[in-house]
């Protein structure tokens, strides 16, 4: 077993939601949203809130079905065994792969902000381990740590944006409606893929004290991450530039670069504010291990469930040093978590549903 | 295979006793048999004193008598027992009749005292002699005899040394577990305040007073406390320090995860919020459980000032123990670094400085804060006056004198004065100690990585303490989990909250106990503040005006 009771409660759950999705992709946000809806893609997030609540319907929909279950037992029994097996060991990878170019992308950002010297495989190699540390202990404890980092992510955050706000550019924003619709559900699509640790709920979903209150847990932190999205694309856009923004690779990085505190002691405060953003993008590296390490030993039933938390620490480093440079690192991530995130979040959940309805498979049918 | 059967082995079985070093021989009716044991198992103790006396002449009642000398009040064995027995004798014999038990017999008409009991065990009339009891064997009886008639040299009740307040009472915890018990029900007059007595400790049979009140606390946690304090046999228990280290939830983690404290008053408020105190004989710290990260800096006195000024301590409070641990390691971080963080004149100002010292700064700092800390044991051990001299020519004079030799900087004496500082401002000394060794993890790990190793220690430290847990409670409630108690448990935070908003109990107490104040005409919780009713009028209050008063 991990050190402590299995369960959070509706509030961890949320703010863990909310800490996970606000992972690197936001710092690269404004610059997709730019590339793909131009002065519009501010409205990306709103557009990608309404793809984000069929993710949530189709996950809370599987597991309402199968009260108290996650994606281990459910696919076997709606798939047949080996099937389902193999579907549950792609999520896995999917898991552990998708952390890894996070990682990845996260290492290069330190690199270039914080420790141009230090070699990569060090710099993710400590963060690996303290995620480790973390997750060992279970889902509680992450509950209690994203309830206590939360306020180190946020406050930072709404002073940036509230220095921002005083010297925006508000042209930036016009002209509105430009965007061909095509255009804007394909941005809108890939700004959903932020929603992407919705995935992690169909292991941990059955772990909220309250599991009746799922959907609007999700619909809470979805809704929160799509105004900060907006905020924070529309910030940037007025910060840096709406072209900028497409051409810099982390645009959110330099508007921090940007903000200039008269009378400050401090100099050059990106470093401080990226230093909180580090923080999230552990809560994030330490979710997609906690699930992946979880359904692990659900899968090989281990009695202490956490011995699987130490092996995965290799796995996850090799996979991040794949990328062979910045470049690479970039496309992998976004390539990965536009084209394979969307099966776990969406299509296998909804499979998953409809066969579950055709084969009178599940909770509601024994009610 | 070995060690197994080596663990197993009762180590101090013997004919007398058993594996957990209780006497095993039985209460004889013969006085002989009683007395050759006593005096084999007291064999060589010459400060036991052991007298036969025989109760009447007509028909005797031999007994045999049995202390510690230096351990009793003579005056309640002489006064309230022999006296009697020796006034029986030349008095009034014939008066009393021979036909109950010579035990009861003995109870109703020669014992002047309360506190007696019949005892059926060997094991426990010795152990009472050994706790500074008497212990009267009777012939012909199967059982024994124990006046309590403990009366040590003990301390008076004094100033507890390491928590002094300003306002606030003085009296603090000694060494003697009944004094000290007394010292919380004199603050607590309630019968439902409730005193279990166990003892832990084969050879050293350590008193242990488990202390609760009944209606408030949950019983499951008194039953933790109970299971905890049964899971290990240990030989001897010399201070509440023991104990502690024996029930606590993680022994691998630097944080005190119950509360020692030296005041009755934080113990009998500690009683009234739900947690369960543990006091250990011969120690004059009690053990308050469970605890949070945010009790370690609540102090007795912040309840007995305003509530905006302790309020604003407490923040201090907050801020200064993160600078204590964090101070030195982010200093190394931002020279070595990001010295472009830094405005150009202090970057400048803190390069001059460092002119001609040879050493690194990390290594600056870890001589100076090493040698902090040997002038700290230092002026702990030795006595007083000279302590404190140790600390001025520790502090000035070597330190002025290592930044002339342009061994240290100026600056690193700066900031390993104000982290010192900041390390005596918490009101926990357990909660500093951890942050002492923390400290020392933070230079090193900034040291290497800048402030990126700051953030992942921090990391680090935020995710063990998210993992403690102290008796089945968050280590950080309420900072985490605030909501279970409908956040209400905010108001004794950072921000001391006016006693009156104050009225509820926090998360530890039952669910029907957690009203702590109304007001007195009303079965509801109030949050109304105190002075003058706003139904009231100046008149009202001030009385009708006198004619002449114009």
């Amino acid at each position: 077993m991990y050190t402590h009771n299995a369960n959070v409660s509706i509030r961890q759950a949320k703010i863990l939601l909310i800490l996970q999705m606000f992972n690197m992709s936001m710092l690269i946000l404004p610059r997709i949203a730019g590339k793909i809806a131009g002065h519009d893609g501010y409205m990306l997030p709103i557009i990608g809130f309404a793809i984000g609540t069929l993710y949530i319907w189709a996950i809370t929909s599987l597991l309402k079905r199968f009260p108290g279950e996650g994606l281990d037992t459910i696919a076997p029994k709606v798939l047949t065994k080996w099937i389902g097996l193999v579907i549950v060991g792609l999520y896995v990878i999917k898991l552990l792969v998708g952390a890894g170019f996070e990682l990845r992308m996260f290492a290069e950002m330190v690199s270039q902000v914080l420790l141009p010297k230090t070699p990569l495989p060090v710099i993710i190699l400590i963060l690996l381990f303290a995620a480790q540390y973390l997750i060992k202990s279970g889902i509680e404890a992450c509950g209690r740590m994203a309830e206590v980092v939360i306020y180190f992510v946020f406050a930072p955050l709404v002073l940036i944006f509230c220095l921002v706000i005083i010297k925006t550019d508000y042209k930036q924003l016009l002209p509105m409606f430009t965007a061909r619709p095509q255009g804007m559900l394909v941005g809108a699509y890939y700004v959903s893929m932020t929603f992407m640790p919705l995935e992690f709920l169909l292991i941990t979903g059955c772990l909220l004290n309250k599991p009746g209150k799922l959907k609007s847990v999700c619909l809470w932190a979805v809704g929160i991450i799509s105004i900060v999205e907006v905020i924070l694309i529309a910030l940037t856009f007025t910060g840096v530039g709406m072209v900028t923004s497409t051409k810099q690779l982390w645009p959110v990085l330099t508007l921090m670069q940007s903000i200039q505190l008269p009378g400050s002691f401090v100099e050059n405060q990106e470093i401080f504010m990226m230093c909180w953003w580090i923080m999230s993008i552990y809560m994030y590296i330490s979710g997609a291990m906690y699930v992946a390490s979880l359904t692990i030993s659900r899968l090989v039933h281990f009695h202490r469930q956490n011995v699987t938390t130490l092996p995965l620490v290799p796995i996850v480093f090799f996979i991040s040093m794949i990328p062979s440079s910045l470049a690479e690192s970039y496309t992998y991530l976004v390539r990965f978590n536009g084209q394979i995130g969307i099966f776990f979040l969406f299509i296998l959940p909804l499979i998953l549903l409809i066969l579950a309805k055709l084969r009178n498979l599940g909770g509601r049918v024994h009610d | 295979m070995d060690k197994i059967e080596r663990v197993n082995r009762p180590s101090r079985e013997d004919a007398f006793h058993d594996k957990d070093n209780k006497i095993t021989l039985p209460l004889a009716e013969s006085l002989d048999a009683n007395i050759k044991n006593i005096n084999y198992l007291f064999k060589n103790c010459m400060d036991v004193v052991k007298r036969e006396v025989d109760i009447g002449t007509l028909t005797p009642i031999r007994i045999y008598g049995v202390y510690i000398d230096g351990m009793v009040n003579r005056d309640i064995i002489e006064n309230f027992f022999l006296s009697r027995i020796i006034d029986y004798k030349n008095l009034n014999e014939e008066r009393i009749a021979v036909d109950k038990p010579k035990t009861k017999l003995i109870m109703d008409h020669f014992s002047a005292t309360f506190d007696i009991k019949e005892v059926e065990k060997m094991d426990d009339m010795v152990n009472a002699v050994l706790s500074g009891d008497t212990a009267i064997f009777v012939d012909g009886e199967s059982k024994g005899l124990v006046i309590a008639t403990r009366g040590w040299p003990t301390r008076g009740v004094s100033a507890p040394e390491t928590e002094a307040v300003v306002r606030g009472p003085r009296d603090g915890f000694v060494e003697t577990i009944r004094f000290n018990t007394v010292l919380v029900r004199r603050r607590i007059r309630d019968t439902k305040l409730k005193v279990e007595m166990t003892t832990v400790g084969t050879r050293s049979r350590t008193d242990i007073a488990i202390m609760y009140m009944e209606d408030i606390v949950q019983e499951s946690l008194v039953e933790e406390v109970r299971t905890r304090l049964k899971k290990y046999t240990i030989d001897g228990v010399f201070d509440s320090g023991y104990i502690e280290q024996l029930i606590e939830d993680s022994w691998k983690s630097p944080f005190p995860q119950t509360q020692a404290t030296e005041r009755p008053d934080k113990v009998a408020s500690s009683l009234m919020e739900g947690k369960v105190a543990i006091v250990v004989d011969n120690s004059p710290f009690v053990i308050v459980v469970p605890t949070t990260l945010n009790s370690f800096y609540q102090a007795s006195e912040d309840y007995y000032q305003r509530w905006q000024i302790m309020s604003f301590t407490r923040i201090l409070r907050y801020i200064v123990s993160f600078l204590s641990f964090a101070l030195p390691g982010v200093y190394l971080a931002i020279l070595n670094f990001h010295p472009a963080m830094l405005p150009t004149s202090l970057a400048v100002s803190l390069a001059a400085s460092r002119q001609g010292i040879a050493l690194p700064s990390v290594l600056e700092i870890i001589i100076m804060e090493t040698a902090f800390e040997l002038l700290r044991e230092a002026g702990i051990r030795l006595p007083g006056p000279v302590g404190h001299a140790i600390g001025v020519v520790g502090g000035i004079v070597i330190g002025q004198a290592a930044v002339d030799a342009k061994l240290i900087s100026p600056m690193i004496v700066i900031i390993v004065a104000i982290t010192a500082i900041a390390t005596f401002a918490i009101p926990d000394y357990g909660l500093t100690a951890a942050y002492r060794l923390l400290r020392y993890i933070f230079i090193i790990i900034c040291a290497m990585f800048g402030l990126y190793g700051f953030l992942i220690g921090l990391i680090w430290l935020l995710a063990h303490l998210s993992s403690l847990e102290s008796f089945g409670t968050p280590f950080f409630a309420p900072y985490t989990a605030g909501d279970r108690n409908g956040y209400r448990d905010f108001r004794d935070t950072m921000i001391r909250f006016p006693i009156f908003l104050q009225n509820r109990r926090p998360r530890y107490a039952r669910e029907h106990q957690k009203t702590r104040i109304r007001l007195s005409d009303s079965n509801s919780v109030t949050e109304t503040p105190p002075g003058p009713d706003s139904a009231q009028t100046a008149t009202d209050i001030k009385g009708e005006p006198k004619k002449g008063d114009e």
